[in-house]
């Protein structure tokens, strides 16, 4: 079924589905229909399509079968209790655009909920692949992940493509007081790829969000990640690699709200730039009135390697609260040439030497990484995007 | 110990009200008619009058801006664009009016001319009052003249530079509003290799409620010369608004220094809505530095346009935003051939509930090869009512640059008061200490007096809070 | 008579258009101990740069041969391949490079083979051991938060594994306490073969006591300006430089 997003197919969407579930993609197309599509300054969504409806039937999810762990599509998740949950986190301002925020709750067409229940530990990590495969090559998909009270959980996305393929998501975190959420997102679609992906975080008293993002696929990529540190003395901590190669753009944008007293957060992002490639980092650190002694930091560090990269940052930082600690940095520059000599003087070529300088920069966001297997693939992948 | 710090605290000197005595002024907002009024006031030439005329239809083709400060309250039909004190220009204070010269004299500025300075011009609201230089200056050759002077006695120069090819009119609504009625302000020469030691000063000066000051500074320093300009401002407290869109345009030509420093004190009544831009040569060097206390709202981004070979760039800023003001300050660096560097020092305060923003643009193009930039912003909280934003955005068109930016906020640590109490200080003077630490950076840099002056306008400030 | 490893003729060399080395000539056999005195900011550091082939510093003049061949115009990691090892006077920190990588990657870039796991791993406790370091340095990030002296450590750690013709220590002695420059020491002469030279950059005796040297050269003002036996280094301990700098100045 090939459809293009409008009121019809809307319709033929919700004919079968629950009153929860048709008055999510409703009122998502409403606005969708509304709003035009954006016009970036910076990243330019010229070569991006608008995709047809298709269906999209290869997500994969594994390890969802463990103890405390409540796995849906999220279809199904929307006939239970969890639209409340994502209602309320669809009242706040996250996400890239409106256009694009609102055409994953009107047309998406895959998504997984996914809950740890209250004090459960969940082992393994849970694993959500969403390859582009065949002609399923639009993906929309929407996730809710809840972790409960005292619960603790790692989810991880993989977003992937060998050939040409479109991704706009959407993702909910909502960690309640006292858990501990991990989310990895890899993303690595092929050179033609076109992707954009809305997230928003909520925390509860004391409960901390580690989110990993690895950025390396697609030819326009936008991405969003918006934390609201609601509950007292919880946390968020957001750390990402980029890379950008060939024509590509990437253009990341993190939100941190500090709401409640005595949040923390980092945001580190560190990227390596080549070719024609291109890259726009926006970091808003919001520390609201009523944030006491909460302390929040975002950096950006970018290795140029080409002369004909582009890199733009907007690292913007409000204050409203005195108690507090607000830092942000952003730097951009060439590999240290003395440190390029002293690899040098140990037997590598200067190519190897780049290649070694920008994986020591990314290393530490990939270690943590939860596999083993995943860790190989991703600098693998890095190695060979650098040297190709 | 507050004594020893500055001599005297006195607010009054700043608000003083003369009587408003004009020997012509417009009727209240803009029109066509007020521009060409002003243009024939001034017996002008007539491509100037077609230049404000032009100005003033991109003036009002340009919608306001709706970033940065909340100009809506903003009514230019109210404010009286343009009104002449009755005096004409002297050069001698003796022959000032009584009025003026004393409001002048409280304000300090023929004293610091004996003392400290090369030359001195003194605008009171429209026009021009005062204006000298030392005969030795003259005698190298540097003109430093009120800018209607100038465009009588230098109109190639000042046909060639004024808002051509540095600020134009369609830069912003601003720029255009001062294109049209733009009256007074300075234009400074400096020959080539000619060093001008001590300073020279512009002093601005509104006194009539509901008018605007739109002066106009033209500086030209020539190859491997020399010059260092202070600007001052303020006005007397009034209910309604006033307005100031000056325009500095600045030249430095190649292997030059420039160093262009301002105090700024306007009322808490007055908008200000500044443009200030220099374009750099091979090797040439400009140095803002600027302090901003005053005004109710704030737009000010000192531009540095590093467009010669090995150019250099310093701002050096502190902005200071209390009670009803909100102050959008910041420097844009714009790096177009190779080997410039830029550096930016931002100090902002905000105390009872005032904003300060920061905003900044850093642009390395892709012919600025070995580019070195880099931009610090620190924002002190005074309380918990206040805001302290930062917004610096930055774009890398080249691989081969070093480029840093850092910014934080936060308040004086708890530690630092005890520690200072600990010392004998009590916690006022601890706090004050703390802040003029905080402030020192851009103290330093300013001649002896201005620093007293910063000082003076900082131990004002924290005194409505703390004292 | 063993024959030349190392020979520089007439070399001159600048750093940021200002000239360091001016005219210098130096001469090393293979299997030799050379040890470089000289007064601080002599250009020691520098010539190390030179033979090592820092592009910062600019060969305005001369040759550098090394087995005979000139490589003057040889990239950094050319002449490391071909067997040249500078230990750095203050060597860099890599953040995210483990030292285990680091060495792996050198070591396959140095010999064009992969060393495999479990020999490699036998091999890094071996010389380890002999360096007196414990294991876990080999998952810390290079020289990231390495005092002096185990920065010290982690390059002779890595000489021992890249196994080179010519070793270069600048001021390797500087830094470390009694112990561990014996142990430093005591490695690399443990290390050393016949085919190995080994040039010393020192301020101390203390180091040649434990590697003594077959020559011993004065770098001053940018020249070689005097050479001889190991006794000159005690000649020097009792004199100071200035009174052969006099000598040979006048
Ligand atoms: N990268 C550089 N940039 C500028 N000057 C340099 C640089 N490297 C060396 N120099 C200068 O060259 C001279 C020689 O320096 P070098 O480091 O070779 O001395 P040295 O003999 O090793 O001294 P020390 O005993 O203190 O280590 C010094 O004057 C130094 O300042
Ligand atoms: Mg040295």
């Amino acid at each position: 079924m090939i459809k293009s997003l409008d009121y019809n197919t809307i319709q033929e969407l919700i004919k079968s589905s629950g009153s929860e579930e048709k008055e999510l993609r409703v009122k998502g197309y409403e606005v969708f229909s509304k709003v035009p599509m954006p016009m970036w300054k910076r990243v330019k969504l010229n070569d991006v399509h608008i995709p047809y409806y298709k269906e999209y039937k290869s997500a994969i999810i594994k390890n969802e079968e463990q103890d405390g762990l409540v796995t849906n599509f999220i279809t199904k998740a929307l006939m239970d209790d969890d639209l409340n949950s994502l209602n309320t986190a669809l009242k706040r301002n996250f996400g890239v655009d409106d256009k694009f925020k609102n055409m994953v709750l009107a047309f998406y067409n895959t998504g997984f909920s996914i809950r740890a229940l209250p004090n459960s530990n969940i082992k393994l990590p849970i694993a959500v692949n969403y390859a582009v495969n065949g002609d399923d090559d639009t993906i929309i998909d929407l996730n809710l992940i809840i972790a409960e009270r005292a619960s603790n959980m790692t989810v991880m996305f993989d977003y992937s493509s060998e050939k040409r393929g479109f991704h706009n998501g959407l993702t909910v975190v909502i960690a309640k007081d006292g858990s501990n959420v991990n989310i990895v997102k890899i993303q690595r679609l092929s050179d033609d790829s076109s992707n954009f992906d809305n997230n928003i975080i909520i925390t509860g008293n004391d409960a901390s969000v580690r989110w990993t993002q690895v950025d390396l696929g697609s030819r326009v990529d936008a991405y969003d990640i918006t934390a609201e540190l609601e509950g007292t003395g919880s946390s968020a901590y957001l750390n990402s690699i980029f890379l950008g190669t060939k024509n590509q753009s990437h253009d990341m944008s993190y939100k941190v709200n500090h709401i409640a007293p005595r949040t923390e957060s980092n945001v580190d992002v560190k990227g390596a730039l080549k070719d024609t490639s291109k890259a726009v980092f926006r970091g808003n650190l919001d520390m609201k009135r009523g944030a006491k002694k909460a302390k929040g930091n975002e950096s950006e560090v970018v290795l140029l390697l080409d002369k004909t990269v582009r890199s733009d940052a907007i690292p913007a930082l409000w204050c409203s609260e005195d108690d507090v600690q607000a830092n942000h940095s952003a730097s951009a520059g060439q590999i240290d040439e003395n440190k390029l000599y002293y690899m040098m003087s140990r037997g590598l070529s200067i190519d190897e030497a780049k290649l070694l300088m920008v994986e020591a920069s990314f290393n530490p966001v990939i270690d943590t990484l939860p596999s083993d297997t995943m860790r190989e693939s991703i600098r693998d992948y890095i190695g060979r995007r650098i040297s190709g | 110990m507050k004594k020893t710090i500055v001599n005297d605290i006195d607010f009054s000197r700043y608000n003083i009200k003369n009587e408003v005595r004009y020997s012509y002024k417009t009727e209240k907002g803009l029109s066509k008619k007020i521009v060409e009024e002003i243009s024939e006031r001034k017996n002008e030439p007539k491509w100037m009058r077609d230049f404000r005329l032009k100005s003033l239809e991109i003036y009002e083709s340009k919608p306001m801006p709706t970033w940065g400060v909340d100009l809506s309250e903003l009514d230019i039909n109210s404010i009286v664009a343009y009104l002449s004190p009755d005096t004409k220009m002297k050069n001698s204070w003796d022959e000032v009016p009584e009025d003026i010269r004393n409001t002048f004299e409280k304000l300090g500025i023929p004293e610091a001319e004996k003392k400290a300075l090369s030359g001195v011009g003194a605008q009171y609201d429209s026009e021009v009052v005062y204006h000298s230089i030392k005969d030795n200056l003259a005698k190298q050759g540097v003109i430093f003249e009120d800018m209607d002077t100038a465009l009588k006695k230098y109109p190639d120069i000042i046909k060639e530079h004024f808002m051509t090819k540095n600020v134009t009119p369609n830069d912003h609504k601003f720029a255009a509003l001062h294109g049209a009625i733009w009256s007074g302000g300075t234009f400074v020469y400096v020959p080539e290799n000619v060093k001008v030691e001590v300073p020279l000063q512009a002093y601005f000066r509104m006194n009539a409620p509901g008018t605007g000051q739109f002066e106009h500074t033209l500086i030209i320093a020539d190859r491997g010369s020399e010059v260092r300009f202070i600007e001052g401002c303020s006005a007397p407290q009034y209910a309604v608004s006033n307005l100031h869109a000056g325009c500095v345009e600045l030249f430095v030509k190649e292997g030059a220094r420039l160093i262009y420093s301002t105090i700024e004190n306007w009322s808490k009544n007055t908008y200000n809505l500044n443009t200030k831009r220099a374009l750099v040569d091979k090797d040439g060097v400009i140095e803002w530095i600027s302090g901003s206390f005053g005004s109710h709202k704030t737009m000010l981004y000192p531009c540095s346009v590093l467009r010669g070979k090995g150019a250099k760039s310093e701002y050096t800023g502190v902005t200071f935003a209390a009670k009803g003001q909100h102050l959008d300050t910041g420097s844009k660096m714009i790096h177009l051939a190779p080997y410039t560097s830029s550096k930016v020092l931002s100090k902002s305060i905000s105390k009872d509930g005032g904003i300060t923003n920061y905003r900044g643009l850093l642009k390395i193009g892709p012919n600025a090869e070995g580019a070195k930039a880099s931009v610090q912003c620190e924002g002190l909280m005074i309380d918990e009512i206040s805001r302290s934003d930062t917004m610096p955005i930055i774009e890398v068109l080249n691989d081969n640059v070093d480029i840093g930016h850092e910014a934080k906020v936060g308040r004086i640590s708890d530690e630092q008061i005890f520690y200072l109490m600990t010392r004998g200080l009590s916690e006022d003077e601890a706090r004050s200490m703390i802040v003029r630490g905080f402030v020192e950076p851009v103290a330093k840099s300013l001649p002896l007096e201005y620093a007293v002056e910063l000082n003076r306008l900082i131990k004002l400030e924290l005194e409505g809070t703390i004292g | 008579m063993k024959d030349t490893l190392l020979e520089i003729k007439n070399v001159k060399a600048e750093v940021d258009g200002k000239e360091i080395l001016k005219g210098l000539n130096l001469t090393i056999k293979r299997g030799e101990i050379h040890a470089i005195m000289g007064p601080n900011g002599s250009g020691k550091s520098t010539l190390c740069n030179v033979i090592m082939g820092n592009p910062h510093y600019k060969v305005t003049n001369g040759e550098i041969l090394f087995e005979g061949e000139d490589i003057v115009k040889l990239k950094v990691n050319e002449r490391a391949k071909k067997g040249i090892f500078l230990s750095f006077q203050s060597p860099e920190e890599i953040p995210g490079i483990t030292v285990d990588n680091f060495i792996r990657t050198s070591l396959s870039a140095v010999t064009n083979k992969n060393m495999p796991m479990l020999q490699f791993a036998k091999s890094m406790k071996e010389k380890m051991d002999m360096l007196d370091m414990k294991p876990e340095y080999r998952t810390r990030y290079l020289n990231v938060g390495f005092s002096g002296g185990e920065k010290k450590k982690s390059e002779i750690l890595q000489m021992a594994m890249l196994n080179p013709k010519l070793v270069m220590l600048d001021e390797i002695d500087s830094g470390l306490d009694i112990d561990a420059l014996r142990v430093v020491a005591e490695t690399v002469r443990k290390l050393k073969t016949d085919d190995m030279s080994i040039l010393i950059i020192t301020h101390y005796n203390r180091i040649l006591d434990y590697l003594e040297p077959d020559v011993i050269s004065v770098l001053a003002n940018g020249r070689i300006v005097k050479e001889g036996d190991k006794n000159l280094a005690k000649e020097l301990e009792k004199t100071g430089y200035e009174s052969i700098l006099d000598e040979v100045m006048s």
